[in-house]
């Protein structure tokens, strides 16, 4: 039963398969094995060719060996650069700790000079006729502007446009906040500097 | 105001000036250390350049062969 059953499948593989491809096989396996012939005008400048880059290549290999050294040289640089940068930092907040802090005295200094004002003041009171114009006042018998000159609108001048104010900004960041305080602060000293 | 001297009280003053003069050594490594990595980076850009330039070359040395090998002598 057993002999039966494989000479069944035997055939049933010979009838799977045509007859035909196998032919063509045979046929093609002839064909590809025939060596092909190209005649080349200038083999010797070919050959040139062929050894000049690979002679470039070779180098190539050579000088990225180097570049590769110059880069991990570069890399250790880098990083003592960083190093370097941190010590810098490091020894700036160390000065900025010996040396006093420039806003307290900025204050200090600001608070003085009102108070040396209000001695002033208190010393040399002003004259008992107030209802002049401004404009009639010399300005050393001013010794302090108590009120702005915009407030008080001379009648000679044309009326202004008054400027509308810009509406606020909504804030959503507490850095820029602080930046724009900072600013102010520091626009603040500089006025009473000058 | 303006004329007036401003005197700055500054504890431990000998600590401060060898601050400064660290931190001054150490600003000249920076530059040096900085000046380094500049002098590499040209390097590695003429280097580059020459890659490109020999690359440049050699792909024209190869679109000659091509042509060599693509047009064959005919009989």
């Amino acid at each position: 039963m057993a002999k039966k059953k494989l000479i069944k499948k035997k055939a049933a593989q010979k009838k799977v398969a045509p007859k035909t491809t196998r032919r063509k096989t045979k046929k093609a396996s002839p064909t590809s094995q025939e060596p092909i012939y190209v005649g080349l005008h200038n083999s010797v400048e070919l050959r040139k060719h062929l050894l000049e880059p690979t002679r470039e290549v070779i180098q190539f290999l050579q000088s990225y060996e180097q570049f590769l050294g110059n880069k991990s040289e570069k890399a250790k640089f880098i990083d003592q650069l960083k190093e370097d940068l941190k010590l810098i930092k490091l020894d700036i907040s160390k000065l900025r700790k010996f040396l006093p802090k420039n806003k307290i005295k900025a204050e200090k200094a600001s608070q003085r000079i009102k108070e040396d004002i209000k001695d002033d003041v208190k010393k040399h009171p002003k004259p008992a006729v107030t209802s002049a114009p401004l404009s009639r006042r010399t300005a050393s018998s001013l010794p302090i502007k108590t009120s702005s000159p915009k407030k008080t609108p001379s009648l000679d001048a044309p009326p202004t446009k008054k400027v509308t104010s810009a509406p606020p900004r909504t804030r959503s960041h507490p850095e820029l906040d602080e930046l724009e305080k900072e600013l102010g602060d520091i626009e603040e000293k500089l006025g009473t500097i000058s | 105001m303006n004329s007036m001297p401003v005197f700055v009280k500054i504890e431990e003053y000998e600590d401060v000036i060898e601050l400064l003069v660290s931190l001054r050594t150490k600003i000249e490594n920076a530059k040096m250390t900085l000046g380094k990595i500049n002098q590499l980076k040209q390097e590695e850009d003429a280097q580059l350049q020459s890659w490109k330039t020999a690359l440049a070359e050699i792909e024209s040395r190869l679109a000659s062969m091509d042509q060599f090998l693509h047009e064959p002598e005919q009989f």
